[in-house]
């Protein structure tokens, strides 16, 4: 046989042809039997970070619970943004799912002096994942073994104090922490938290505030001792770890993760989504993934979430003035 | 200490010679030379694509394989720069220069040969490194601060300048345009964004990879299609020429053991440390050669020593993975994360409580290697068939796997846009003899070298003294000064001659 | 009349000096600080200032030391290669994979004056169909393989 040009490229349109058809399905039909289609965990940072582990772990989750073909992609760039806006301008159809920190996405809002989106009316929490805290780390081989202890020692320092931080977070924890006592450390930016370590170590820093899967992987490794949570409440996953408003320093830095949708899903897909996740965090080796990442299953209705969404926006509104942090852009 | 060691190989061995394991190593090898050798997916890419394949496998079995993706994406990079001169991440860039000009030579063979032997030899010895002073190296790597690490940086890019083969004055212009071009994102020590003219794909700084492709990858692809001919390559397929010959193997040996010890040394510190070693180790080449202007005509040594530092870099960046917990860069973070979706938590405790874990790894590095070595070698002649089809069918394929390399890391348009930007840079700046190499330099570690000088500024309050106090750091400042003395000096030296012959 | 004795080195110094003072420009408005207490702003002015001095070295040497010519531009194959990988940027998310990539391969191709049209959308029909199974359905990427999502 012949092998034609014309015949080979002909085979090869209606190849494709074929494929077409057998593919996505328009959108005309996404309110009948949803899921039908590929479902997609938009994650806002690199392949292989903290948040990808997460949200690939519940992409494996939801897979045979939701009987499709779940996708990661990842978004990352500009500490969240990115993605948001692209979750923010995808069809409301409950394809594209953001997993990411609700707490992250309200503290945004006040980050940066245009922010891409209107958080409160571009997005619809669906479900919410877990609660974690942040943590005031030292020296394991230091003599601090209570925040009191760090306060005093670092009253006498004056000025000379230095503490590590490496998000915003740790910096508002930080400052919260010298409204309250009165020290006057110097703040010392790191990109990532074990960039912070060495420093640590060699005394050149005097405690760190910082994120819980890095805290409690140096505390277990016997290299940090962690002295309080930012959480108000004692964690589940940690139970005798003093909080900082126990220590005397008031606080509720809590973040917590979520399952986000565009706004203006319809109900029916929006409570769909809270059953998959509720279902997939109420299990035992989710329990267990998440309190290794330092926090604890946090359960909640939609309207609940979407409530504490609500408030967290404006809560980070306050944190971010007191921190003294200056919007970007 | 001895006895355990081998004790520890032994069971490491067991648990990684098994038909299973040893299976998964292979199809680990061989999934990721696939990828990674198609041009413009260079390992990160490759990893973060097949990731996904190892999650449904045990423990053990999914490091295994996850390694063996990591060195067949390492070897498979090198195959590409070689051949196509398109690098898939930092450390492959000095392979294209001297391993490119060896193809075009029609050495390819050669040049493929001794960068696999290469390679292998300085795994062999990075898995050493691990086995033996894994716990010890990295408590140097530990030692090390931010003034240290500026001194470290300082050092790195004093370097670039002796990479190139033109002149030094554009060398130097090109290594600080690189820092400024690093610069651009978010400034880690105030908060504040730099260049980024307000968008937000620019925050985090220009991604590498747009970067590089476009600089190398896409400009090679113009300047390619701008000849009269297209490009023919002169290959035999004769498995005799394929091998390197007695003089490959004499000119090249030695530079394989100078680019296995910096390689070891180097890959250990995070950040940069591996990309380091690999322009190093052609710095070293180029200057202690008998004659430097072989270099980036096809000098054996500068494909030998970067390969093999290349690739002693990419082993001993575990240590600090597997006994401290720290990622060491992006591909460490990858595996990282790849364990802890296994539900390992990397760090010390792994050594104790899963010694099988950590051992097989360790064995099955070895064997990773050992692999392959043995399927690269075959497939040099297959790689090098593949470049006979016409170029005029080959380049579309590699201007599209390019592009999928890059998207596919990070669905955004503005990746796409950066790299042709870069394209056309990259085009000009070549067009008035400005080499991209140096530049690329100086983008990885000026921002690494600025974020640590000021950070220790503040930590000193201000005392500049402190990098002469820290004995590192005071040392690396030294051996800067000694380097661009060596430097500075034939060019006083030639400029005086030429002022003489005017 | 100036006689350009090295146009690449002339060239050189011009972009060098032309980036160097965008740099400047655009630096300007960030905190210089001090030696001790660096702000944002002082690697960037002071990179740039540098780079300015590189480039009108350069540019000086261009006009006084031989050194060898530019060789010409040619501006097809920048263009259309440049062409190709915009098009597939601004195209993938709407028409998918496999057309862009058909698309990709023939505006690359038309890089050469010497193109054969049959041939081109056969390799293009090719590279697409094996892109999309690797990457779409083997390896699972992000990419969208057709219209529509």
């Amino acid at each position: 046989m012949k092998l034609d040009p014309k015949w080979l490229a002909r085979c090869g349109a209606l190849a494709m042809a074929a494929a077409v058809a057998q593919g996505t399905m328009p959108t005309g039909a996404q309110a009948q039997a949803y899921p039908n289609q590929d479902i997609r965990l938009i994650c806002a940072f690199p392949p292989g970070s903290g948040a990808d582990v997460l949200v690939r772990h519940f992409a494996e989750k939801l897979r045979p619970i939701a009987n499709r073909t779940v996708i990661v992609e990842n978004k990352s760039g500009a500490g969240g943004n990115i993605a948001m806006e692209y979750v923010a301008r995808a069809k409301p159809d409950g394809y594209t799912i953001f997993v990411h920190a609700a707490t992250a996405v309200a503290a945004n809002q006040h980050l940066f002096k245009k922010p891409p989106v209107d958080a409160a009316k571009a997005f619809q929490i669906a479900a919410s994942i877990n609660r974690q805290p942040f943590m005031l780390v030292v020296d394991a081989k230091g003599p601090y073994k209570t925040v009191a202890d760090l306060t005093e020692a670092m009253r006498k320092k004056g000025d000379k104090a230095t503490y590590a931080s490496a998000a915003p977070t740790g910096t508002i924890m930080g400052e919260i922490y010298k409204d309250v006592t009165g020290i006057k450390a110097v703040e010392v930016n790191y990109k990532t938290a074990p960039d912070s370590l060495n420093e640590m170590l060699s005394g050149k820093v005097d405690y760190g505030m910082h994120d819980p899967v890095f805290s409690l992987a140096q505390q277990r490794e016997g290299r940090l001792r962690i002295l309080a949570v930012s959480t108000a409440t004692r964690l589940q996953a940690n139970p005798d770890m003093p909080t900082m408003t126990e220590s005397g320093v008031p606080m509720d830095l809590t973040g917590w993760w979520a399952a986000m949708l565009p706004a203006g899903t319809p109900r029916p897909i929006i409570d769909k989504v809270n059953q998959w996740f509720t279902e997939i965090v109420k299990s035992e080796e989710t329990k267990t993934f998440l309190n290794g990442f330092g926090g604890d299953p946090f359960i909640n209705t939609p309207d609940a979430a979407q409530a504490l969404f609500l408030k967290a926006i404006k809560d980070w509104g306050d944190y971010v003035r007191l921190a003294k942090i200056m919007p970007q852009g | 200490m001895e006895f355990d060691l081998l004790q520890n190989l032994a069971t490491g061995f067991g648990a990684a010679v098994s038909f299973k394991n040893l299976g998964f190593a292979l199809l680990g090898c061989l999934l990721g030379t696939l990828i990674g050798v198609l041009p413009g997916i260079g390992p990160i890419p490759t990893i973060a694509m097949l990731l996904p394949i190892t999650f449904g496998l045990e423990p053990l079995s999914s490091l295994i394989m996850l390694a063996g993706i990591y060195y067949g994406a390492q070897y498979g990079g090198s195959t590409t720069s070689i051949l196509v001169n398109i690098p898939g991440e930092a450390g492959s860039i000095v392979t294209c220069l001297d391993g490119h000009a060896m193809a075009k030579q029609g050495r390819a063979g050669a040049a493929l040969a001794v960068a696999a032997l290469g390679s292998f030899l300085a795994g062999c010895v990075g898995t050493v490194f691990i086995a033996a002073f894994g716990p010890p190296l990295a408590a140097i790597a530990q030692e090390f601060n931010s003034p240290d690490y500026f001194s470290l940086m300082v050092l790195g890019l004093v370097t670039a300048v002796i990479l190139a083969h033109g002149s030094v004055l554009k060398a130097v212009g090109m290594v600080l345009v690189g820092l400024l071009l690093g610069l651009v994102g978010t400034d880690v020590n105030s908060g504040l964004t730099r260049y980024t003219f307000g968008v937000s794909e620019l925050w985090d700084g220009i991604d590498f990879l747009p970067l590089v492709i476009g600089l190398f990858g896409i400009v090679e692809i113009i300047r390619n299609l701008e000849q009269p001919t297209l490009p023919r390559p002169q290959f035999s397929a004769k498995m005799r020429d394929l091998w390197p010959g007695a003089k490959d193997f004499s000119e090249s040996w030695r530079a394989v053991l100078r680019g296995t010890a910096l390689g070891s040394i180097l890959g250990i510190l995070p950040g940069g440390g591996a990309v380091l070693a690999a322009f190093a180790s052609y710095t070293l080449e180029k200057k202690i050669a008998k004659d430097p202007s072989r270099f980036g005509k096809g000098a054996i040594e500068g494909v030998a020593g970067p390969e093999s530092a290349n690739n002693a870099a990419a082993q001993t960046s575990f240590i600090p993975l597997l006994t401290l917990g720290l990622p060491s860069n992006a591909i460490m973070a990858l595996m990282m994360g790849a364990m802890i979706i296994q539900g390992i938590q990397p760090g010390s405790a792994v050594m104790t409580k899963r010694p099988d874990l950590f051992w097989g790894m360790v064995a099955s590095m070895w064997i990773g290697n050992l692999m392959l070595l043995v399927i690269n070698l075959p497939l040099i002649g297959i790689w090098v068939r593949l470049l006979s089809v016409p170029y005029r069918l080959l380049y579309p394929a590699i201007l599209l796997f390019c592009v999928i390399g890059i998207y596919g890391t990070n669905t955004n348009i503005a990746q796409l846009v950066l790299c042709a930007v870069f394209a056309v840079f990259g085009y000009i700046l070549l067009r008035f003899g400005c080499e991209p190499a140096p530049l690329v330099l100086g983008f990885i570690l000026g921002p690494l070298m600025e974020e640590n000088l000021r950070r220790s500024l503040v930590i000193s309050r201000g005392d500049p003294m402190v990098f002469l106090e820290r004995p590192i750091s005071a040392v690396l400042l030294a051996a800067t000064v000694a380097i661009v003395v060596l430097i500075v000096l034939p060019q006083f030296r030639r400029t005086r001659e030429e002022a003489f012959q005017e | 009349m100036l006689r350009v004795r090295s146009p690449q080195d002339l060239g050189a110094g011009l972009v060098f000096t032309l980036i160097g003072l965008a740099g400047f420009y655009f630096g300007t408005d960030l905190t210089f600080g001090t030696a001790a207490r660096m702000g944002p702003g002082f690697f960037p002015v002071l990179l740039s200032g540098l780079i300015i001095a590189i480039g009108l070295v350069l540019a000086l040497k261009g006009v006084a030391v031989e050194g060898p010519p530019i060789e010409p531009v040619q501006l097809r194959p920048i263009s259309f290669i440049v062409a190709a990988i915009l098009i597939f940027g601004f195209l993938i998310e709407s028409i998918g994979l496999a057309l862009t990539a058909v698309l990709l391969t023939i505006f690359a191709a038309y890089a050469r004056p010497e193109v054969k049209l049959r041939e081109t959308i056969l390799l293009g029909v090719g590279l697409a169909m094996f892109t999309v199974l690797v990457f779409v359905y083997l390896l699972g990427q992000a990419l969208p393989a057709w219209w529509g999502r």
